[in-house]
């Protein structure tokens, strides 16, 4: 069953009792809450996604209701719980659903200690995964949402996981995140994205969401071969330039992008040492989206 | 040239990339990218094996009289890393 054919009233039932049990790539999410923009938006950013048997066993845990305290009265907040443990400081009750995304974002990063896990965008075109790593402002989630309508399938805009023993790609094709200037960007560039109602006044300015593409969801538990590391950076006026980088230089800034390298030891070197080897690694100035996607596909074609 | 014997720590990892080379010290946590010179010298110590520096030397190709102040300046750098240990 997915999200869809669940409908409104079963799915708020399902968040406000004893959770909604969400399947993202290869994670389940036991997400509880009673707020109904939560419910709102994963109804429509998640659509295309399963429900996974509320018996079985979940990943995660996450819970985001009102803390409780005379703040449920009095400018309202938000708290997201991980394990029954708030994680975060509350954030303004209308920030929930960006909240929400935060905290699974939290989970991957500190809860997966059976994959390396790289703070990066990722898509695949015709089995080979392209990695974008890089730090907020890089303008990644951009690209990757452009990319993710012209041609690449969406793995990931935010949490590429990297099989520690095959260093095959994978992610769990949640919705994209968008921040500022890139909500109008990914509008005009792509008028079938489907995009939630920006909430502003967030630590991170306004933020919307991008509904991942259907076929995106489906194919969530494909897996890509290593193909390229581009390292992006949007800098305003900029040429679109796509430098080689040496495959050293590449690892040793794969792994500063990486969320639990230190954790995993020997395990973690010898897995991105041969997602790197199987890759070619660049660096990648743009400030024009429909070059960068030009840039892209002459990349994937081997031009 | 000076008869000071060096030994590989023992336990690291070590990949090449291309043409460099990338080293992980499990017991320190640390990883390192190593210039080609290093990688070199790093492969000229095998694990558990102590050698002198005027054996180094030879590995490297550098010749006693104008190589002396290059092979101490990267086994300086290698040391200060952990990744090798002066043996008596």
């Amino acid at each position: 069953m997915r999200i869809a054919d669940l409908g409104q009233t079963r799915l708020q039932c399902s968040l406000a009792g004893r959770g909604l049990y969400l399947r993202t790539g290869p994670f389940t999410s036991r997400i509880q809450s009673p707020i109904a923009s939560v419910a709102r938006s994963i109804e429509s950013l998640y659509r295309d996604f399963e429900v996974a048997d509320s018996q079985g066993f979940y990943d995660f845990h996450c819970e985001l209701r009102a803390p409780r305290s005379h703040r449920r009265f009095y400018r309202p907040q938000v708290l997201f719980l991980s394990d029954r443990r708030s994680v975060f400081k509350p954030l303004a009750y209308h920030q929930a659903y960006p909240m929400l995304e935060w905290g699974l974002n939290w989970c991957i990063a500190n809860q997966v200690p059976h994959r390396l896990v790289l703070h990066a965008a990722a898509l695949e075109r015709d089995g080979k995964a392209l990695i974008l790593p890089a730090p907020p402002g890089s303008g990644k989630s951009t690209l990757c949402a452009a990319l993710a309508h012209h041609g690449w399938r969406l793995l990931t805009d935010e949490s590429v996981l990297v099989d520690l023993a095959t260093s095959e790609v994978s992610g769990p094709a949640r919705p994209v995140s968008l921040k500022n200037d890139s909500i109008r960007v990914i509008r005009d560039a792509c008028p079938s994205a489907v995009l939630s109602t920006p909430i502003a006044d967030t630590l991170k300015g306004a933020v919307a969401h991008m509904r991942p593409p259907t076929d995106a969801v489906r194919r969530g538990h494909e897996t890509a071969r290593p193909g390229w590391i581009v390292f992006p950076r949007y800098q305003p006026g900029a040429p679109t330039r796509l430098k080689p980088r040496t495959a050293g230089s590449g690892f040793m800034q794969l792994i500063a992008n990486a969320f639990n390298y230190a954790a995993l030891g020997a395990r973690g070197f010898h897995s991105a040492g041969r997602l790197v080897e199987q890759s070619a690694c660049f660096d990648f100035s743009y400030s024009r989206l429909d070059e960068a996607i030009e840039q892209f596909d002459r990349l994937a074609d081997g031009r | 040239m000076s008869r000071r014997r060096w030994q590989r720590t023992d336990g690291l990892q070590q990949r090449t990339l291309g043409q460099e080379c990338v080293v992980f010290h499990p017991g320190a946590g640390t990883t390192h990218l190593l210039t080609p010179a290093a990688a070199a010298l790093m492969d000229g110590l095998a694990e558990g094996v102590a050698m002198d520096e005027a054996a180094l030397a030879r590995h490297l190709g550098l010749s006693e009289e104008d190589g002396e102040a290059e092979l101490r300046r990267w086994l300086s750098s290698l040391q200060s890393a952990d990744l090798i240990q002066e043996r008596p």
